[in-house]
């Protein structure tokens, strides 16, 4: 594909240089020679030319094509969309068959090779606050990345201290629905709290760290008071589901939540019996405490599969039920595992969450002071603030549309944003908000009226000062505008008078503010001047 | 026990010819990282104990000036092309870059963790030392264990104090972890392995070691005082979040034991009040059994460590005093060895080296001045005390300044721009400080937002004033 690629541009520079050569003959013949010149150039090497409306022809490959618009790869960055109507003609002849699927850039372009029989492994990693840092979106931007790298199973590493309840049905929607039915996933523990742990639930091979711990799943709020009634009966049978999407008892969930007790049974066939009591012959929970598993119980209770500290441990572990695995990713120093691009989509998205839980306030602060230093000025002086201000607006907006739960945390919603964008625009009333529009105002002479007002001006001042100066000494002119002195140059020559020194007429020629003070200075001597 | 002691006047006369051979060239030889946040590129003249002499290159033009070590963090030597080497030894590790050594010796880096646990005890330091100990290429690494207990004085007999209450100090101890753990295993080519020398591991510092199988106490050395756990939240909200609160905490030491290969049990004992904690050797082995009552198990043989210290069997001020106090479980030199927690007693680095049994192999490591730690270590961990404090006290005086910045008589106009001016330089240092210092103090960032705010706003007056609109 890259040699393909590289032949293509080369192609390309060539039918360019046809097109040149056709160019420095005449205009009305470059078009075609250049054109015929490609178009042999590519048939001959078996490219697909397109010639367009506006007399262009583009040699390369056709890679899509969907209801007469075409994808044209050109060898050179990512391929040209053509509309219908922009496209003349087609000329077909490469081999490569088009299909009306996404085009891939060159960056997607399948880089590694499957070892026979080698299921394909990766580990992402989801870390921190449940809800803002550890989230669904990202799980779900990480899928296509995962599935282009060829990755068959999924370790989901997950270091979290817990979050919001919300988001615990979403993480467990898309692993069961969408990571599941796509890859072998695992999770592998660091610590795993609350919200984190119910979201990792659904997943049903759970390894350990050996410092791991998993538990600890009492909703509270404000003063450490708990979730109660209603609530805590949809929350407990929102984990008694997502415990049977993970292969779970129940119990184990139950007893994270509530003082429940919980002890098991270690039955000949070597599973356990899970029992809301403390009679089974092993206790994890005698009722007076909220269960929190760590490595030891959780691999005596069978709920993990076995502990791991490093990425080679976890690797013995998994062959010893799936056979040989090959890691995704490239062996950075310092990490513990191979970082896959899936594992960068993650990490990317944690510091963008990072940057906005450390800087919302600092920027929601400079928009109120914009706003506040906007209303503290005249209206004509307002635009610089609100521009300022316009900018924090959509920083803040831009925060709001990444994070889904960024809003809810903040109390924000679509009508703030619009009841922000009707302050800003009421405070400055000619100030257009939108960037194209500002765009166009700069591109715009500023007051155009005004100037022309500025014009007429002058030149009535002008027909004044020459109709006043058309007989007085030649050095009481010196210090006119252009202009002026234009137009006296035109009453000299109609009335025959000699004509000025050009150094007068240099001296402050781009210089307004000095010819007006020389202005002001002449108009005296002017006067003065019999 | 072989101690690595280059000389001196060697090391010196190496840099020399090293500064005359590229003295002819007049290029910059190395980097310096100071304290203040700069990088310099020098060439270094000379070499004191306490001080270096280099020249300084600023594009093509280049001065001699004179730091103190104290004021340099690392120093790296550049290849040719200008660029920092990677894996170029720092300055202070050619001294460790040890021609002599035995073919069998056991490379030691040794190193204390002293001082008060989120103040001179930090992640970064850490991390710094921990770096120096891999490139000198240590096999063992020491690691003593001697914290001051937050806000008490020196002088005072921590006998006065209570063991109990401290046991959020654990969140300050989590930074440490990922440095002795995980950071290892993932940067050290060849695992080293990592002792813990127990002095005094009090409140978050006591649950460092139980992170690896290999401590060591020295005779006096205690290691505990984060008791009462479940006293923590005292009445607060409700009853099952607090259990919650306690259950999380409370495992996730459990796992730093079961990391380090220690029973979970001495982690119950140490956290919590109200069960009763007994020991004793079965075939050579040691036993634990937790009890809900004072009473000893079934059969002979059981040792008290711990009781439910309710009733008669709550800790007097005799007990506490005398530090006999059993309520919750703090481990002295005996105890920890008789159960097993320790693997010895040692007060010197030669018992202690002894007792790892490489007292006839081990080579110290950079230690010039013969206290077996390594001298780098020393160094990283009074540059950062050094720079805590300064930057505590800039800090402070912050407000004062602003408040004290002189105009000269005759500014006139000027007065409110000369203000404006140096408040911004003084806010723009105190950021520069508190980026270099934030997991001490500014975390979370926000003290630096709100530094940056004043510098917008002073910025955003300025603009006003000089175009009188917005900017």
């Amino acid at each position: 594909m890259n040699t393909h690629r590289f032949i293509n541009r080369i192609r390309t520079l060539l039918g360019s240089a046809v097109l040149a050569l056709g160019v420095s003959l005449g205009m009305g013949h470059a078009a075609p020679a250049g054109a015929a010149g490609a178009a042999l150039a590519a048939l001959a090497d078996g490219s697909d030319v397109i010639k367009t409306n506006d007399g262009r022809t583009l040699e390369g490959t056709i890679v899509r094509e969907v209801n007469g618009y075409i994808w044209i790869d050109l060898g050179v960055g990512n391929p040209l969309m053509l509309r219908p109507d922009q496209i003349e003609s087609v000329e077909r002849d490469a081999d490569t068959e088009v299909t009306s699927d996404p085009v891939s850039s060159s960056a997607d372009e399948q880089t590694w090779e499957r070892r026979e029989g080698v299921p394909r492994a990766a580990v992402i990693t989801a870390e921190e606050m449940v809800g803002v840092w550890m989230s669904a979106k990202p799980l779900e931007d990480a899928i296509p990345v995962l599935k282009e790298d060829g990755v068959d199973l999924v370790v989901i590493k997950i270091k979290s201290g817990g979050g919001l309840l919300l988001e615990i049905q979403k993480i467990s929607d898309v692993i069961h629905e969408q990571y599941k039915e796509d890859f072998t996933v695992v999770a592998w523990i660091e610590s795993a709290i609350s919200a984190a742990a119910m979201s990792a639930h659904a997943i049903e091979n759970i390894y350990f760290m050996p410092r791991a711990n998993y538990g600890a799943c009492t909703g509270w709020s404000g003063a450490l008071e708990a979730v109660e009634g209603r609530q805590l009966e949809s929350v407990l049978y929102m984990m008694e589901q997502i415990s049977a999407r993970g292969n779970k008892d129940y119990r184990i969930m139950r007893s994270m939540q509530i003082n429940e007790p919980l002890s098991y049974d270690i039955l000949p066939d070597g599973k356990r019996e899970f029992y809301l009591t403390d009679e089974g012959e092993y206790v994890l929970n005698d009722g007076e405490y909220i269960l929190t598993l760590n490595a030891e119980t959780a691999e005596h209770a069978g709920f993990s599969q076995g502990t791991a500290g490093t990425i080679e441990e976890l690797t013995r572990l998994l062959e010893a039920s799936v056979g040989e695995i090959e890691w995704v990713g490239e062996k950075v120093p310092g990490e513990p595992f191979p970082i896959s691009r899936a594992e960068m989509v993650h990490r990317e998205w944690r510091e963008d969450m990072t940057r906005q839980e450390n800087r919302f306030g600092q920027i929601y602060t400079q928009y109120e002071m914009e706003i506040g230093n906007a209303a503290s000025v005249p209206v004509e002086n307002r635009g610089g603030f609100i521009r300022k201000a316009s900018r924090y607006l959509s920083q803040i907006r831009k925060m709001y549309d990444d994070n889904p739960n960024f809003g809810l945390l903040r109390g924000m919603t679509d009508e703030w944003f619009i009841a922000q964008q009707r302050r800003l625009e009421e405070l400055a009333p000619a100030h257009r908000v939108d960037r194209k529009e500002r765009r166009l105002q700069r591109r715009r002479p500023r007051c155009p009226e005004s100037q022309a007002r500025r014009a007429a001006r002058a030149r009535r001042q002008d027909r004044r000062r020459v109709r006043d100066l058309a007989h007085q000494p030649l050095r009481a002119r010196r210090g006119l505008q252009r202009v002026s002195r234009v137009a006296l140059h035109r009453h000299d020559v109609q009335h025959r008078r000699p004509a000025r020194s050009p150094g007068v007429h240099n001296v402050y020629r781009d210089h307004p503010a000095r010819d007006q003070t020389h202005r002001l200075r002449a108009r005296p001597q002017a006067e003065s001047s019999p | 026990m072989l101690r690595f002691n280059t000389t001196r006047p060697a090391l010196l006369g190496a840099t020399l010819a090293a500064a005359v051979a590229f003295g002819a060239a007049a290029e910059p030889t190395h980097e310096l990282l100071l304290t203040n946040g700069d990088t310099l590129s020098v060439q270094i003249l000379e070499e004191t104990e306490t001080q270096i002499k280099v020249n300084v290159f600023y594009g093509t033009l280049s001065a001699p000036r004179t730091f103190q070590r104290s004021e340099i963090i690392t120093t790296t030597a550049l290849a040719a092309d200008g660029t920092a080497k990677d894996d170029a030894p720092a300055v202070a590790d050619t001294r460790s870059t040890d021609t002599e050594r035995p073919a069998d010796a056991v490379p030691v880096y040794a190193f204390e963790l002293d001082g008060e646990l989120g103040w001179d005890i930090s992640v970064t330091p850490l991390r710094q030392k921990m770096e120096k100990a891999r490139e000198a290429g240590a096999e063992y690494v020491i690691v003593k264990l001697d914290n001051v207990r937050a806000g008490l004085p020196e002088w005072v007999d921590e006998a006065i104090v209570d063991d109990a209450g401290a046991f959020d100090t654990l969140f300050q101890a989590e930074a440490l972890v990922a440095p002795l753990t995980t950071e290892v295993r993932a940067d050290w080519d060849n695992q080293p392995t990592i002792v813990f020398w127990v002095d005094r591991a009090m409140e978050g510092m006591a649950f460092i070691p139980l992170l690896k199988p290999d401590v060591y106490f020295t005779s006096d050395g205690r290691m505990g005082g984060v008791g009462d756990l479940e006293g923590m939240f005292g009445s607060m909200g409700d009853e099952v979040v607090r259990d919650k609160q306690e259950s999380l905490r409370q495992e996730q030491v459990k796992g730093y034991a079961i990391e380090g290969g220690h029973t979970t049990m001495l982690v119950d004992a140490m956290l919590r009040q109200g069960d009763a904690l007994w020991y004793r050797i079965e075939n050579g082995e040691v036993r634990f059994e937790m009890r809900r009552d004072n009473e000893a198990p079934l059969g002979g043989g059981w040792e008290r460590l711990t009781d439910t210290g309710e009733g008669e069997f709550a800790d007097t001020d005799s007990d506490v005093v005398r530090l006999r106090g059993n309520d919750t479980l703090t481990l002295d030199a005996d105890t920890a060895f008789k159960i097993g927690f320790s693997k010895g007693t040692a007060d010197s680095l030669d018992d202690l080296l002894f007792e790892l049994g490489i007292e006839d192999r081990a080579y110290i490591i950079d230690d010039n001045d013969g206290d077996g730690l390594a001298d780098s270590a020393d160094r990283i961990g009074q540059t950062w005390g050094r720079g805590l404090t300064s930057a505590l006290r800039t800090l402070r005086n912050m407000e004062r300044d602003i408040a004290n910045i002189r105009i000269p008589e005759n500014a006139g106009d000027r007065a409110q721009q000369i203000r404006e001016s140096q408040t911004l330089r003084i806010l723009r240092r105190a950021i520069q400080l508190l980026n270099r210092y934030e997991e001490v103090f500014d975390p979370n960032e926000q003290w630096r937002v709100n530094l940056e705010l004043r510098i917008q706003q002073i910025e955003n007056e300025i603009r006003r004033r000089r175009i009188g609109g917005g900017g």
